[in-house]
């Protein structure tokens, strides 16, 4: 996909004209990075957190960052685990764990 | 397995619609007179008082169950409406359902694929876990997609609009529909085109919201009362439902006898007013119905909504016993874990003890006392209540006390009242954070009020301007042992809220200090033995030879009650931020420096040992223990105390005195300010006053002004503050953080300056000015709300008058603040009350869904974070020159 803006040189920017489709919300400066979890490494991943895929928060199919990233990775089913390394004011980064739900 | 006392589990609860079938088999019987007592006072038959609804006077027994007062709740009754009426609980959803539906067919207005489809998309929905306000997100939003279909795919017929005229009358186009044309369009709606507007028909069917059967509660739920003079006094429900009951007649004969259409209308618009009032007496639209004496009436909505409703009164609300309420004033000499009990409370506050084989010789003594035993006119604990293992009670008197004792067996309970050192909660409202409710000690003192050190008004916000406080008193062994754990006052010295101390020195106690340590006075023998006579010790600081005389340092006094192994650096409140610190050789005595638990320079003032930023308290309590924190804010209050009493303080107008070429001074500081503000509105009005990016010219001009004048005050207050020095007792408090600030010495001294509404010069009042006595279009400083000046000379009646804008706003602000934080503080509590940390360093909700991976993110507790932080790098520096000092490695 091409983007025709780069949002994370933009300082002010009109939402008016512009398709969402063709902001990379993942180079926003306030989108912190997000990754997919390989399957192999899921079961890892939740032993270690001490939950059921169920527990996990959610993060909906339409959920703009996760478009992005399937640009990337081909199609994300439902079901699959989305990791987010954000910035942390007391941690400095911090792991979480999305799980993507369809809608 | 069945829990001890739980006899029966809720599965679910399914919420749904009442047909009138239903209504009919739980209705005990039918009313049809609207009177409700006969002349002897017995309860009419099929009247809205009939005993088959239950009974609410002794003696008589309910017809349907024959229970008697206490053994029946009620039962339900019903009344045949005589003509349908809408139930206005149920309006909106009525209008979503007529509008899209087809008003011949009734099917919904969609093609049955599409009708499938959306049917298709609720269930997965479900399937997925969304939530019933999902569901009815989506259901919301299927029916406005059949809402656009003007024409009924099914019929081919054309759907007029459908109008609301709150509260429950609905228009077609035009023409009004009445409720029985309403419920006619509900009941030609098939049940699979319902489950897309999100209605299950297997429990609901529409026709059922327009109402021909009214539920009558039972006598239990609407009681009347009896008044002394002997007549009746019904409740707010029954006037109701009897004025319900005489227009349904009315209107039952009226339709019977055939009467002209418009009164037959007439008397069902009424009869649907008065269904409506039943329900809800604030539906916007309609005046509420109100009693003879002309109070509005309390109905059904009334009775469950808002703060006094049902649900956050009686529901939520929790009323105890064992608690008592009364002023509260302070006590230097109490420990801060302590709270002063008034004998007439403490008497009456009870505690129960158990009565065993080994101290049951104890208790029958005790017990013989009486209720209100003394020695030698001191307090001592007496009995109340004693109670036997059947459940009987027996109340000691000053009497039976000695004859109760001898009865006293092992297993039985006996009520005793307060004695000191039993602990207690008290609070303070409004409970904002976990330190508005801590465990005291009891101590007994004389008086009406409850007391308490004034080292804990930080954390519960009391002062002594006619506050009040609750106590509690624990009634188990396990209670409190865990309060006294865990609610304890000394275990709260540390905030969670902001990872330092919130318990601590105010006021005096930080002034006193001030005055004990700062350039390190020298006090002679009768004045330590005067500051220390509050003091039960032996113990002194170590003394200097002074021409002869035993001399004490106010330092080594200081000293004296650090622990040996503190080591402690920081900048006092007084330091002025020299560009260049030079730390132990700090002019000011600004830089303390505590070495082994001697203080070798430095002030102590609120940096040290203040509530909030205490650094000494903050280092004991974090390293060396509650019981050592509490031990030493005890002692240094008490000491400080001691040492503002023997020096005196007090303040007068005196301390605002500057010297007349100051106050000259600062009068050309404030008019050359003045006249600058006068020619930038010059330069504004020939249009010559340079814009600032981002701002209109008007902008600028109030941004400039606002700069100069501001710039203004700050310097008359800097020139006035060169003529205060610390021998000032304002100064004083003020840079000790012990009480104001420089910024209120300057606007008593030197000039109040610029008043702000909304963060703005004032513009509003008169035709382009503010009063009525300035030029039009003035924009100058006096005409837009400078004050020249200060609270001592006393403002000019302009000045007063813009000032008292400013206060007003002030006094709204924080009214409206408090309200709206209140709010939203309820919001939170209720968001996250249930949410739980568990041991793994997760948070989670009760269905097990993680909240947070790692509590904070960091996992770190905030109340043994030093200001949110988990590394104290300073202390690690200071701790680490200390080892060194001694050689260590
Ligand atoms: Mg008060
Ligand atoms: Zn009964
Ligand atoms: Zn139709
Ligand atoms: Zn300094």
């Amino acid at each position: 996909m091409e983007n025709i803006y780069d949002v994370s040189k933009l300082k002010w920017y009109y939402v008016r004209g512009i398709k969402m489709e063709d902001i990379n919300v993942m180079k926003h400066r306030l989108v912190p990075e997000h990754r997919l979890v390989p399957v192999e490494k899921e079961e890892e991943i939740l032993s270690g957190l001490h939950v059921s895929k169920d527990k996990l928060p959610k993060v909906l199919r339409s959920d703009p960052v996760l478009s992005q990233l399937e640009a990337i990775e081909g199609d994300i089913k439902e079901g699959r685990i989305i990791e987010i390394i954000r910035e942390s004011k007391t941690a400095g980064k911090a792991k979480v764990y999305r799980l993507v739900v369809d809608r | 397995m069945m829990n001890k006392g739980i006899t029966k589990r809720i599965g679910s609860i399914k919420f749904a619609y009442m047909s009138p079938k239903e209504i009919r088999k739980l209705s005990a019987t039918k009313i049809i007179t609207p009177d409700t007592y006969d002349d002897d006072g017995f309860p009419i038959e099929m009247g809205l008082m009939d005993t088959h609804l239950g009974v609410i006077e002794p003696g008589l027994r309910c017809k349907t169950c024959g229970g008697r007062v206490d053994q029946c709740s009620g039962h339900f009754g019903h009344i045949e409406l005589a003509m349908p009426v809408i139930h206005v609980g149920y309006v909106k959803e009525i209008k979503k359902l007529l509008r899209s539906s087809c008003s011949e067919c009734g099917r919904v207005l969609m093609e049955d694929e599409e009708r499938d489809h959306y049917i298709e998309e609720l269930e997965q929905l479900k399937k997925i876990g969304g939530d019933p306000l999902d569901q009815r997100a989506l259901a919301k939003e299927i029916s406005k997609a059949a809402r656009k279909n003007k024409v009924c795919p099914h019929c081919k017929s054309e759907q007029r609009k459908i109008m609301l005229d709150k509260p429950t009358t609905f228009r077609e186009d035009n023409t009004k529909l009445t409720p029985k044309e309403v419920r006619a369009r509900l009941e030609r709606i098939p049940d699979k085109d319902l489950i897309p507007l999100g209605l299950n028909p297997e429990v609901v069917r529409p026709e059922w919201m327009v109402l021909s059967v009214l539920l009558v509660p039972p006598v239990t739920v609407r009681p009347s009362i009896t008044l002394e003079s002997g007549d009746r006094s019904e409740d707010d429900l029954t006037h109701k439902l009897v004025d319900i009951l005489r227009i349904n007649q009315r209107l039952r004969e009226n339709r019977d006898v055939g009467s002209p259409q418009l009164i037959v209308e007439d008397l069902l618009d009424l009869l649907q007013y008065h269904v409506n009032t039943y329900f809800d007496n604030q539906t916007s639209g309609i005046p509420p119905a109100r009693h003879r004496s002309g109070r509005t009436l309390k109905t059904l909505i009334q009775r469950l909504k808002g703060k006094e409703g049902r649900f956050r009164q009686n529901l939520s609300g929790k009323r105890v016993n064992f608690s008592s309420r009364t002023v509260i004033s302070p006590d230097p000499w109490l420990s801060i874990n302590q709270v002063g009990v008034p004998k007439k409370a403490a008497r009456e506050l009870t505690v129960p003890i158990r009565v065993t084989p080994e101290n049951i010789d104890r208790i029958k003594e005790m017990v013989a006392r009486g209720p209100n035993p003394t020695e030698r006119g001191k307090y001592l604990p007496g009995a109340n209540y004693i109670f036997r293992p059947d459940g009987r009670r027996i109340r000691v008197t000053e009497t039976n006390a000695e004859n109760v004792a001898e009865k006293i067996e092992v297993g039985f309970t006996v009520e005793r009242g307060l004695k000191e050192g039993d602990i207690v909660l008290f609070n303070r409202q409004p409970s904002l954070h976990r330190m508005s409710m801590m465990a005291h000690e009891v101590k007994i003192v004389p008086g009406k009020t409850f007391r308490l050190n004034l080292a804990v008004c930080p954390p519960y916000n009391a002062d002594f301007d006619g506050d009040e406080m609750n106590l509690h008193v624990l009634q188990s062994e396990e209670a409190r042992a865990e309060a006294k754990v865990i609610m304890r006052v000394q275990e709260n010295i540390l905030s969670p809220r902001f990872g330092g101390p919130i318990i601590g020195a105010t006021q005096d106690h930080i002034s006193g200090l001030f005055f004990l340590t700062h350039d390190n006075p020298l006090f002679s023998r009768r004045e330590v033995v005067s500051i220390f006579s509050n003091l039960e010790t032996e113990n002194f600081p170590p003394s200097v030879e002074v021409e002869g005389e035993k001399m004490w340092y106010g330092k080594d006094i200081f000293s004296h009650f650090l622990p040996d192994d503190l080591n402690l650096e920081f900048r006092s409140s007084i330091c002025e931020t020299c560009k260049e610190c030079k730390e132990k050789e700090c002019p000011e005595d600004a830089y303390v420096s505590i070495e082994d638990g001697q203080l070798k320079t430095g002030t102590i003032d609120e940096r040290g040992i203040g509530a909030f930023q205490g650094e000494i308290i903050d280092k004991i309590a974090r390293d060396m223990g509650t019981d050592k924190a509490r031990e030493f804010i005890d002692k240094i209050t008490t000491i400080s105390l001691g040492v503002i009493t023997l020096r005196g303080f007090t303040t007068s107008i005196k301390d605002e005195d500057v010297p007349r070429a100051a106050m000259r001074q600062i009068d050309e500081v404030l008019d050359k300010a003045a006249g600058k503000v006068k020619r930038l509105a010059e330069e504004y009005v020939e249009g010559n006053l340079e814009q600032m990016p981002g701002r209109t010219v008007e902008e600028t001009l109030e941004v400039r002004a606002m700069q100069e004048l501001g710039k203004a005050r700050d310097n008359a207050g800097k020139i006035a503050s060169k003529y205060l020095g610390l021998g000032n007792n304002v100064v004083v408090m003020a840079r000790t953080g012990a009480r104001a600030s420089m910024l209120n010495l300057s606007q008593m001294a030197a000039a109040l300056g610029q008043q702000a509404i909304r963060g703005e010069r004032p513009s509003r009042g008169y035709e382009e000015r503010t009063l009525s006595h300035f030029k039009k279009g003035s924009l100058g400083a006096e005409a837009r709300g400078f004050v020249k000046s200060s609270y001592k000379e006393g403002l000019q009646p302009v000045e007063y008058f813009f000032h008292s804008m400013a206060g007003r706003e002030g006094l709204v602000d924080t009214a409206v603040r408090t309200s709206r934080s209140g709010y939203m503080q309820r919001r939170l509590i209720h968001a996250m009350e249930d949410l739980m940390v568990y041991d793994d360093g997760s948070v989670k909700n009760t269905d097990d869904t993680v909240i947070q991976f790692e509590f904070g993110e960091d996992g770190i507790d905030p109340m043994r974070s030093k200001s949110g932080k988990a590394v104290d790098m300073d202390d690690i520096v200071t701790e680490f020159k200390a080892t060194k000092r001694r050689g260590g490695s």
